[in-house]
């Protein structure tokens, strides 16, 4: 959790001068993101939306590739991570493909659980529908873990759905909902190691996690114009990084800092130093045909050269 | 045999599942009923594995054939009408046709898309359309429109074993149209475009339904000499087709039941603008559907290009001289 909460610091500090693009902070909620990824067995597969950067780590996700995503480079696609998606930024469009990865791992029989992460804003999405539909007649072994920290960009919960319980969600397809708050780590890496058991014995759960956006929506977004007055001292009661902190010892945490320093600093210039070296021509198609050859022999007269 | 091209999509899918086990067909009453056009007839008693009914969930059949492609099933989706697939125009574009770029190949979705269009047969609103334009303006993606029976069957056995996305649109005016036997497992290269008649005096491009009527009437017209392609691979559009016909002829002629503006004529004709302008002894031109949403089936024949409009906008091109 710290080296998430380094790195999103550092990030938004690069953004602020200029060195990445947008970039969405996951302060407040790296309790979710790090206990679903430490709990995740190793071939099971995330499918992110955009803000996991705590679950993408735990799996061993590269940090300087995820700063090359950020930083607009399609290198940030490969993070390392053989069973997981690449990020996806359209609203709740993954818990789609989610469904079609645990198919496939059912049709396969496979021991394997497709853990899918959506925000409080996609539970409004027909794709998550669809998806919960799908997954319930199927009995698919996935789990919909929705990251509710009350705000979809400036729109509140209450403004987005009917329910303040988001895990009644599954309520009409037969998908039992879990809920927890994000403030406690350890209660969110059990309850995910029995949801992922739950998941492959009687098929799709819902966990809708209550958590508190400690930043803005993305960098380009100003959340002083719309939170509540008393939102973000909430906040710090449900931080889940101070929650766990009195249980490490102080040698430990030491030793962490400085690890955590020389990761994201090594990170941070590698980072810097890249450049995206593949044509974008090459991989749109693996037989390119012929009009779209010309249109790379153009590319290279006119841009390349 | 006699053949068709519903039973060339049959044979193919069949084929293609007695090869693969990895094939998985989803649509909506595909699985018992065959599919409406029974497309899929009898493939689900024999793979009841592979073979389903998918609930109404358009968004969903997409995004479900993205996430199995790339764990490594074969998804092959019908949507029951066209008109109905539109939303797999969101999915495609987001994510399927994007996934091997956005990974530098890492990850890839090879699967196929495939769904009834076009007019003819009598249909409620929306069962009519001709959505082709749309799908061609995505990046990473195919898409096709057989016009014979051995088409629709070897371009569905292409298209299956190509490690992309590929939409086939297919003409269900012609699905139950009589054809000779076709070849059973042979593939039809994708990309390319057909010579179905060759000629000297007019290149006339066109696909899906309105080829066999194209082709009737040129092959009545004694006095011109048409030429005429099945343009078959909407995209990517075989320019080399094209351009070498339009150079050999000097006039050029798009028909398509689309709608006219920013329609698939649209792109046909900048090719030949592009690279046949000096060869061209009139202006090209395209006779198309209008801009109007797709009629009622009553009136239809007075809205899309029939033989008498075909026949005046061939002798139109034929009679034009500069000034």
């Amino acid at each position: 959790m710290c080296l998430t909460r380094a790195f999103d610091q550092k990030a938004i500090y690069l953004q602020r001068t200029g060195r990445l693009g947008t970039f969405p902070s996951s302060k407040g909620q790296e309790g979710l993101f790090v206990g679903l990824g430490l709990a995740m067995a190793s071939k099971d597969c995330l499918c992110p939306y955009y803000r996991d950067q705590g679950a993408l780590f735990a799996r061993g996700a590269s940090l300087e590739r995820l700063l090359a995503y950020w930083g607009g480079m399609e290198l940030g696609n490969d993070l390392g991570l053989a069973y997981d998606m690449p990020i996806s930024v359209p609203i709740a469009s993954q818990t789609t493909y989610a469904c079609g990865i645990a198919f496939a791992a059912k049709f396969k029989s496979e021991n394997k659980v497709v853990f899918c992460t959506l925000g409080d804003g996609a539970t409004s999405k027909g794709d998550f529908y669809e998806a919960l539909n799908f997954a319930a007649i199927h009995k698919l072994a996935l789990v919909f873990v929705i990251n509710n920290n009350q705000f979809a960009i400036s729109t509140p919960l209450a403004e987005q759905s009917p329910n303040a319980d988001l895990s009644e969600k599954g309520l009409s397809f037969g998908i039992p909902g879990h809920s927890l708050l994000g403030n406690d780590i350890i209660a969110i890496y059990e309850k995910m190691q029995q949801l992922r058991q739950l998941a492959l014995t009687e098929g799709p759960q819902i966990i809708a996690i209550k958590t508190f956006r400690m930043h803005d929506h993305t960098t380009a977004d100003d959340a002083q114009r719309y939170l509540p007055e008393n939102y973000l001292a909430d906040a710090e009661k449900y931080d889940p990084v101070p929650t766990l902190a009195p249980k490490i010892c102080a040698a430990v945490k030491t030793k962490q800092a400085q690890i955590i320093e020389t990761k994201i600093t090594a990170a941070v210039n590698n980072y810097l130093a890249l450049n995206e070296q593949d044509s974008a021509f090459t991989h749109t198609f693996a037989n390119m045909p012929k009009s779209l050859v010309k249109q790379k022999q153009f590319w290279e007269e006119e841009y390349a050269s | 045999m006699q053949a068709s091209l519903i039973l060339g999509i049959n044979s193919a899918l069949l084929h293609a599942l007695e090869n693969d086990a990895n094939i998985v067909l989803f649509g909506q009453d595909i699985a018992q009923n065959g599919g409406v056009f029974r497309a899929t007839e009898g493939l689900m008693q024999k793979f009841p594995k592979q073979v389903f009914n998918s609930p109404i969930s358009e968004v969903l059949m997409t995004g479900m054939g993205t996430g199995m492609a790339i764990a490594k099933l074969k998804p092959i989706i019908e949507f029951q009408f066209s008109g109905f697939m539109l939303s797999a125009i969101e999915q495609l574009l987001i994510h399927a046709g994007r996934m091997r770029s956005r990974t530098r190949s890492r990850l890839h979705c090879p699967m196929v898309i495939r769904a009834p269009y076009g007019s003819g047969i009598g249909a409620p609103e929306h069962h009519s359309e001709s959505p082709e334009a749309l799908f061609a303006h995505i990046p990473g993606i195919r898409v096709v429109i057989p016009a014979t029976a051995q088409r629709a069957h070897g371009l569905l056995l292409a298209a299956i074993d190509e490690p992309d996305p590929v939409v086939i649109l297919e003409p269900k005016k012609l699905y139950h149209r009589q054809s000779a036997a076709i070849q059973v497992g042979l593939k039809t290269k994708l990309d390319q475009a057909f010579i179905e008649k060759t000629g000297t005096d007019l290149s006339i491009i066109t696909w899906g339904a309105m080829l066999p009527l194209v082709k009737e009437i040129t092959e009545k017209l004694t006095n011109i000499n048409c030429e005429v392609i099945d343009l078959c691979s909407i995209s990517p559009i075989d320019h080399d087709t094209i351009i070498n016909s339009v150079k050999k002829t000097g006039r050029a002629l798009v028909v398509h039941e689309a709608c006219q503006s920013f329609g698939v004529g649209a792109e046909i004709l900048a090719i030949i603008a592009e690279h046949c302008t000096p060869y061209l002894i009139a202006p090209p031109k395209r006779l198309t559907g209008f801009d109007i949403p797709t009629p009622y089936f009553k009136n239809e024949h007075q809205y899309f290009p029939q033989a008498k409009q075909i026949i005046n906008a061939i002798r139109k091109i034929m009679e034009y001289h500069y000034a």
